[in-house]
């Protein structure tokens, strides 16, 4: 399963500039992405065209080689699972169990019933899989939302932020539940202002910049890339910085 | 100073000790890191410390002797010693009075029940706002801040007290690496003006500005040290903290000769010398 971005452009109707400008790079399956950049860079807008929630306005994008042009978001969504900010944004049963399966119940999936064991159980889930989503408090809400997706089946994951908002017990959890999708074969794409988070994860970092692609590579390589580090906002944790300078 | 001797805290009766005899003195006017794993007893030790133990368990039993400034506690504070500790805890809504809309409505309370008013209050609010960068966020409502912004505003109300001590509750856990560094530059421009005491599982902080650094694991001190000795036995830690590339920092300074001189600008920085 891979992905490929050939000269994608996004304009949003009535907007004065490109959100997303000629923007091409290709992930092979199995990598794990990082994609940073400022608020505003296009990252979310980058997301939402995987699963055809927007569409491009020039460009072309490929899901395992075929062109997800005219293919419906329904069809796309057997593929591409997406999880956003904030979870209010996509959360509407009346119990978590199923808040999680409501996606594999519409991709009509069989073994329904373990897949959504299987990510209650990932995500730490198993002992709320009965209350009322507003019910939870804030992270375990996000993680509900990560749940939800991981029940797709879906060869490629995309989070949006996955650890704003979560204490650090709730992040050692989402690290766990990546390791685990990782080895498991599954790509992810992962948007995040914390590179502490997930380097040790990361195989390639895109680094947007006003819409425009400034990095495509690995982690080592934007390391001394300071011009782009400070175009994009993006800092190294503070002992990587200091084996990097060591190792100069 | 802040310190604590043969601290024993349980939750309750009969039940087992969260800590099992810590003993240590953080200087006046020095910072130190609290270093340990989720469930150390890393919170319950800050809260100890800061009086607020009672807040969260009404039951617990504790022996041993905590000394603030120069108070002795036997066993601990059975009241909330503010304003002389500042005590920031890991949840930013805990940490609010739920008695202010806004910003500035939530600090000038903190200051009113000092007796700080009028153009002094509004002077302090200024001052500990400004000092995170938080100017414009004054008139906001707490409901409209993001987690980000929450967290400077609680901290933010922790300064605006000035208190001498200060003890922090996981100050970065949530915090990106550009807010981290942030933080990093309040607490080194604090340092001599107030003793601190922060709380973490990664060592990164305290590397980068603790005195002194504590390692507590299931209740019990594993080591009370300075950055040197921590970055020499960092190993020993893995089990327990997240150390990341910490080792390959202690090799690559053994592999350094005396006169590269940017592992000596590093050695200096990180207190190795």
């Amino acid at each position: 399963m891979s992905i490929h971005f050939d000269h994608v452009t996004v304009r949003y109707p009535n907007a004065p500039q490109d959100a997303l400008r000629n923007v091409s790079f290709a992930l092979p399956s199995a990598s794990f992405a990082l994609l940073v950049g400022h608020n505003g860079a296009g990252k979310s807008t980058l997301v939402r065209l995987l699963n055809g929630m927007i569409r491009p306005t020039a460009g072309v994008i490929a899901v395992n080689g075929r062109s997800t042009d005219g293919i419906p978001t329904s069809r796309l969504a057997a593929e591409v699972a997406v999880t956003f900010q904030n979870p209010a944004d996509q959360l509407f049963a009346t119990t978590v169990r199923d808040e999680v399966a409501f996606g594999p119940r519409n991709l009509r999936l069989p073994d329904i019933d373990d897949h959504v064991s299987d990510a209650l159980a990932l995500c730490g889930l198993t002992t709320v899989a009965d209350r009322h989503p507003y019910d939870l408090s804030l992270a375990e809400r996000k993680l509900l939302t990560i749940a939800s997706a991981v029940a797709m089946q879906t060869p490629i994951l995309a989070f949006d932020e996955p650890n704003a908002g979560l204490s650090q017990p709730e992040r050692h959890r989402l690290h766990r539940i990546f390791l685990t999708l990782k080895e498991r074969g599954s790509m992810l794409l992962v948007i995040s202002h914390d590179l502490g988070q997930f380097l040790s994860l990361t195989d390639r970092i895109i680094a947007l910049d006003g819409g425009s692609l400034v990095y495509d590579g690995t982690p080592s390589g934007l390391s001394d890339a300071e011009k782009i580090l400070r175009r994009t906002g993006v800092r190294f944790p503070f002992s990587e910085r200091v084996v990097q300078l060591l190792e100069k | 100073m802040i310190a604590c001797r043969s601290l024993h805290v349980a939750y309750g009766t009969g039940q087992p000790d969260v800590l099992c005899g810590p003993s240590f003195t953080v200087p006046s006017g020095s910072i130190c890191a609290l270093l340990g794993p989720t469930g150390a007893g890393k919170s319950t030790l800050l809260h100890t410390l800061s009086g607020t133990l009672g807040m969260f368990h009404h039951a617990a039993q504790c022996s041993g002797s905590v000394i603030v400034n120069e108070e002795t506690f036997v066993p601990v504070p059975r009241r909330v010693l503010f304003p002389a500790v500042g005590m920031l805890m890991q949840e930013p809504h805990l940490q609010f009075s739920g008695m202010a809309e806004t910003v500035e409505g939530e600090l000038k309370w903190t200051l009113d029940n000092l007796g700080i008013v009028g153009g002094a209050a509004q002077k302090q609010i200024s001052v500990a706002l400004d000092r995170f960068g938080c100017s414009a966020l004054r008139a906001r409502t707490l409901r409209s801040l993001s987690g980000g912004e929450l967290h400077r505003i609680a901290f933010a109300s922790v300064l605006v007290a000035r208190p001498s001590l200060l003890l922090l509750d996981e100050p970065v856990a949530s915090l990106d690496q550009n807010a981290r560094a942030q933080v990093a530059r309040l607490l080194d421009s604090l340092r001599g003006e107030a003793t601190i005491l922060f709380t973490d599982s990664d060592p990164d902080l305290a590397m980068r500005l603790a005195d002194r650094i504590i390692v507590l694991d299931s209740g019990t001190l594993r080591l009370d040290a300075s950055r040197k000795t921590f970055l020499d036995t960092v190993d020993a830690f893995g089990d327990i903290l997240t150390v990341t590339t910490w080792p390959r920092v202690r090799e690559r300074f053994a592999a350094s000769g005396p006169s590269s001189p940017t592992a000596r600008r590093l050695r200096r920085t990180l207190g190795q010398t």
